[in-house]
């Protein structure tokens, strides 16, 4: 049974590819699960994503308004996206946006774990309730926010019922503000995420190796450092993963909060395509961003993954 | 060998599945049906309740309408719908060029079937709806006048001794009056401000030259090179330093404004007909009027208007014959009279006759003097111009673009 | 056990994290308070607590609008959703099975091949999907939603299932395997049941995905009668439409199936929904 590992080892699970047991077992393993029964899988993948996507991705080449015949125009689109000022500023922001939320989501995730995690009496209670954003509709997330933030909103008179008029801000219609916002938002919605692949992952700490250090004497923060957190790493690279993927896709959030503005201000890779795509009926253009969002996405994974597996081994 | 029993198995549950959905789409219908693709605003609403009457008035045809969110939500459902060949029967479409619902550009791609043989085409002729035409053939039916000007709320002025401005002066003046009541004076739906820019432009630019999207379509004028341009924006700029909008402006969506209107937050706003409707649904006690945004000069000052909401027909449609026979219904004046109730604006018919309701009754005098203009952007070709009206539209509101990056940010989205 | 005593410091702490989890649900109290709000309150006094508590609200946007009710786009929701995760949950774990336990260089590919997958921009897709399920006859009904959610959702299934199997122990399959069990026994009999934990972190993350989809939704049901709720909500938040209290009662009414759902069982919930960490 599952509950069985816990207790004698943290299983790491992250981006990279499982390694099954190697030696006489594996080739009888190999037997077991005969690579016919994938094939379903593997056709349904490859048409829904690969050459759909593949079929998609052509019109990136090409001056496509959405309706008349594309014609190739080579890697204009790419030249074009390279020498726009807005399309630079939508990508510093996309990678902005998507740092500080992954710093934010998995710094606030990893404290309510360790809060929530033993000792607290309505910790269950408490867990759903950071949990619950988690499983709402971006759309309904979007609209209870945007009511909030509205410059005339809860917040702000809030903040004036406590003396506190010199924080009141546009907070959506602030250039300055707009995307900070936004991130806000995000992080309040997924906290509950990185906390419950936290909480996980402490669970999977034996108690034992706790206790053994508090007998040494260890204090709660160097057991904290030299036992807790290393054996967090795994958990770590899936609450990381996930939440970069999510944060460099962001687009409901900010299309229903800010639309992207004032201006481009908090203008991301993802609403930018779509503008693109739906308002200016560039659908090439648009295609060619996507492709960009794409590369980003699957480097920026890759390097992670990269860096978050050899520390996952280190620890 | 088992593991391929299973296999077959799984086969043979996915090909039933197969069959069974085809079974349930091709269960063959006695009436045809006919989809009408339309936003889900006012006109989605007038929509419904015309095709309810048509379903129940015979049983060859039955219209649903599918309906959308309006905005970028609608052109996408559109595009995608039309790119992979399974357009809706009925399209709901904008006048003119300019943004992604608009009527030409589909035409001119052989989207939308020819209505020049329809008995309605005699009533809009080219002179009278240039926006529908194409090539000699027209492309839609115009179902309302959208007005797009200054709303201001009736009582809220009459209490505090205001009267609505006719110059932009007396606006400034009454921006001053609003701060002092702790209200703002002008509401405008700052996330999304094309319409407000063009309100002020029709006195800065069109007023002087009421070609000039003509000309600039030819090359012979530039944004930055029409002093109107700019002084639009400065005008808006002075707005902002007298503080005629209320806080946070460029954030504020439609449905914002419509809230802030009905709450007496404002006193007067600018935005098409179809907003006044939006507001008295929310607020029925609220009675509001519109008359063009006040221009240097009241004499200078002229109305903007366009024959905006359209349907057309799918030219790929299976069903056209259906789809023709609706349109020919809601064509009839009856028809189009209730869809207007219900979709905000004026109908065609009354527009013509310069019938307008009490609270358009201030724009009479412009449409008996031909101070009309129309909408600017449907005559912009590229959907990006307008877009730049939305996006440098809006950081100009917040004050991170000056009027000079604005003109020629424009400039650069024409190509 | 020491660690899990109760100190006053505990207490303390226990205070600190209930104000937090109160700052947290202030988003909650606005969505709560403008549902039951009159219509003119709305935008007369948007924040305060509504003078008269109108639950009418409720019953109205469960109405719907545009001839379509909540109740019955609620029905369609579901159909879709359970039918998705079965799916998901029958192909998800039997590709999966094959990639864990293969060891040659293949199994590593083919887990690469669908972890790319789930980076792959399904929008650039939707155009030519649309086109292949129609011909299909697969746009406008339920069926074909399940189709398509099942193949753009499929690599998560399997990239959460492979993670989890690499760290299931193969004791039980040898086991199985010395008594004679067939492949297919081994499977179904041994493994799966195994794979609860994961099974439920698939049936959450897929579930949500579908259940609260939009567009695709909105593109694939093509108009006809078989729509779901987000479909049918949106109708309240169209261009004209600031009745906030009518969005907020229908964002309710969409939210509670399954936020109760997930405070039910909450504790399998969370425990599934990280299975693929712990083992």
């Amino acid at each position: 049974m599952p509950q069985r590992t816990r207790i004698v080892r943290p299983v790491s699970h992250s981006l990279s590819p499982p390694r099954p047991a190697a030696g006489l077992a594996g080739i009888r393993l190999s037997q077991r699960a005969p690579l016919a029964w994938a094939i379903p899988g593997i056709v349904l993948c490859l048409l829904f994503h690969y050459v759909a996507v593949v079929a998609g991705a052509w019109y990136a080449f090409t001056d496509w308004n959405g309706l008349s015949a594309p014609s190739f125009i080579g890697l204009a689109n790419f030249v074009e996206i390279l020498g726009n000022r807005n399309a630079l500023g939508a990508l510093v922001n996309t990678l902005l946006l998507a740092s500080v939320f992954v710093v934010g989501c998995n710094v606030v995730g990893l404290g309510l774990a360790i809060g929530l995690h033993r000792t607290l009496r309505s910790r269950f209670a408490l867990r759903s309730l950071f949990f619950a954003p988690v499983v709402m509709s971006p759309l309904a997330v979007a609209y209870i926010w945007q009511f909030i933030l509205d410059a005339r909103g809860p917040l702000n008179a809030m903040l004036g019922n406590l003396g506190l008029r010199s924080l009141q801000k546009v907070w959506l219609g602030d250039p300055n503000i707009a995307l900070w916002s936004v991130c806000l938002v995000m992080i309040w919605q997924f906290s509950g995420l990185c906390m419950a692949f936290y909480l996980a992952g402490l669970q999977s700490i034996p108690v034992e190796l706790d206790e053994a250090a508090s007998v040494d004497g260890a204090t709660a923060s160097r057991r904290f450092w030299r036992i807790t957190f290393p054996l967090l790493a795994p958990a770590a690279t899936v609450s990381i993963s996930m939440t970069t993927i999510l944060g460099l896709r962001a687009f409901d959030q900010v299309m229903a909060l800010t639309r992207g503005g004032p201006g481009f201000a908090s203008e991301t890779l993802a609403t930018a395509i779509f503008k693109e795509t739906f308002v200016n009926g560039r659908f090439g253009y648009g295609a060619a961003f996507a492709l960009i969002l794409t590369v980003l996405i699957l480097l920026v994974s890759a390097v992670q993954l990269a860096v978050l597996r050899a520390r996952e081994k280190r620890l | 060998m088992k593991h391929q029993t299973r296999l077959g198995r799984i086969a043979s549950i996915c090909l039933a599945g197969c069959a069974l959905s085809v079974l349930t789409a091709g269960a063959a219908l006695a009436q045809t049906q006919v989809r009408l693709l339309a936003p889900a605003s006012g006109s989605g609403v007038g929509f419904a309740a015309i095709a309810e009457k048509f379903n129940a008035a015979q049983s060859d045809v039955k219209v649903e309408i599918q309906r959308v969110p309006s905005g970028e939500s609608y052109a996408q459902a559109m595009f995608t719908q039309l790119q992979a060949g399974a357009g809706a029967d009925l399209i709901f479409t904008n006048a003119g060029y300019g943004a992604p619902e608009s009527m030409l550009p589909l035409a001119e791609a052989g989207q939308l079937a020819d209505l020049t043989d329809r008995a309605f085409a005699a009533e809009f002729p080219p002179e009278r709806v240039a926006e529908y035409w194409s090539d000699g053939k027209l492309y839609g039916l115009p179902l309302s006048l959208t007005n797009v000007g200054l709303v201001y709320n009736v009582d809220l002025l009459a209490q505090n001794g205001l009267t609505p401005p006719e110059t932009f002066e007396e606006l400034l003046a009454l921006c001053d009056k609003a701060v002092s009541l702790n209200k703002s004076a002008v509401g405008i739906a700052g996330s999304s401000p094309f319409y407000f820019y063009e309100a002020v432009a029709v006195g800065t630019v069109f007023v002087e030259d009421p070609d000039w999207s003509e000309k600039r379509t030819a090359g012979e004028t530039t944004f930055a090179g029409t002093p109107g341009w700019t002084a639009a924006f400065e005008r808006v700029k002075t707005m902002l330093d007298r503080q005629c909008f209320p806080v946070g402006v460029q954030a504020i969506t439609p449905p914002q404004l419509f809230a802030d209107i009905a709450a007496g937050n404002v006193l007067m706003a600018v935005g098409p007909t179809t907003l006044m409707g939006a507001v008295v649904n929310m607020n029925p006690a609220i009675t509001l009027k519109m008359r063009p945004f006040p221009n240097d000069a009241a004499e200078r000052t002229a109305a903007m208007s366009v024959y905006n909401d359209a349907l057309s027909v799918n030219a790929k449609s299976a069903n056209q014959d259906a789809a023709f026979a609706f349109l020919d219904y809601l064509s009839q004046p009856e028809q189009m009279a209730e869809f207007v109730k219900l979709a905000g604006g004026t109908a065609p018919a009354d527009a013509a006759a310069g019938a307008f309701p009490p609270a358009l009754e201030d724009m009479v005098p412009f449409y008996a003097e031909g101070r009309v203009h129309t909408v600017p952007h449907h005559a912009w070709r590229e959907p990006a111009v307008r877009g730049v009206l939305i996006s440098s539209g809006g950081a100009f509101l917040a004050g991170s673009k000056t009027a000079a990056e604005f003109v020629a940010d424009l400039d650069a989205a024409w190509k | 056990m020491e660690s899990t005593r109760y100190r006053p410091l505990a207490a303390v702490r226990e205070v600190l994290f209930i104000l937090l989890a109160l700052v947290w649900c202030i988003p909650f109290y606005y969505l709560a308070i403008v549902a039951v709000k009159p219509d003119m309150e709305v935008f007369t006094a948007p924040m305060s607590f509504p003078s008269t508590i109108v639950l009418g609200n409720f019953a109205e946007a469960w109405r719907g609008t545009g001839g379509v009710g909540l109740g019955e786009a609620l029905l369609n929701s579901v159909i879709v959703t359970v039918g998705t995760v079965s799916l998901l949950i029958f192909l998800g774990s039997l590709t999966a099975y094959v990639i864990a336990r293969n060891t040659q260089r293949i199994g590593g590919l083919l887990y690469v091949f669908f972890v790319v997958g789930i980076i792959l921009p399904y929008q650039m897709a939707i155009v030519p999907l649309f086109s292949s399920l129609r011909s299909l006859g697969l746009v406008g009904n339920q069926i074909g939603m399940i189709v398509l959610f099942t193949g753009l959702l499929l690599p998560m299934a399997v990239f959460l299932y492979a993670g989890f199997m690499r760290a299931l122990p193969h004791d039980y399959e040898e086991a199985a395997q010395v008594d004679g069990a067939g492949r297919g026994k081994i499977f179904f009999r041994i493994v799966f049941p195994l794979l609860r934990p994961v099974t439920a972190t698939v049936a959450i993350m897929t579930g949500m995905i579908v259940w609260n989809d939009f567009f695709l939704q909105l593109i694939f049901l093509n108009g006809s009668s078989a729509q779901t709720l987000p479909v049918a909500m949106y109708g309240f938040v169209g261009e004209f439409t600031a009745r906030w209290n009518m969005v907020f009662a229908a964002v309710c009414i969409s939210i509670a199936p399954i936020l109760a759902f997930y405070l039910f069982a909450q504790r399998r919930f969370m425990q599934g929904f990280t299975g693929g960490i712990k083992s």
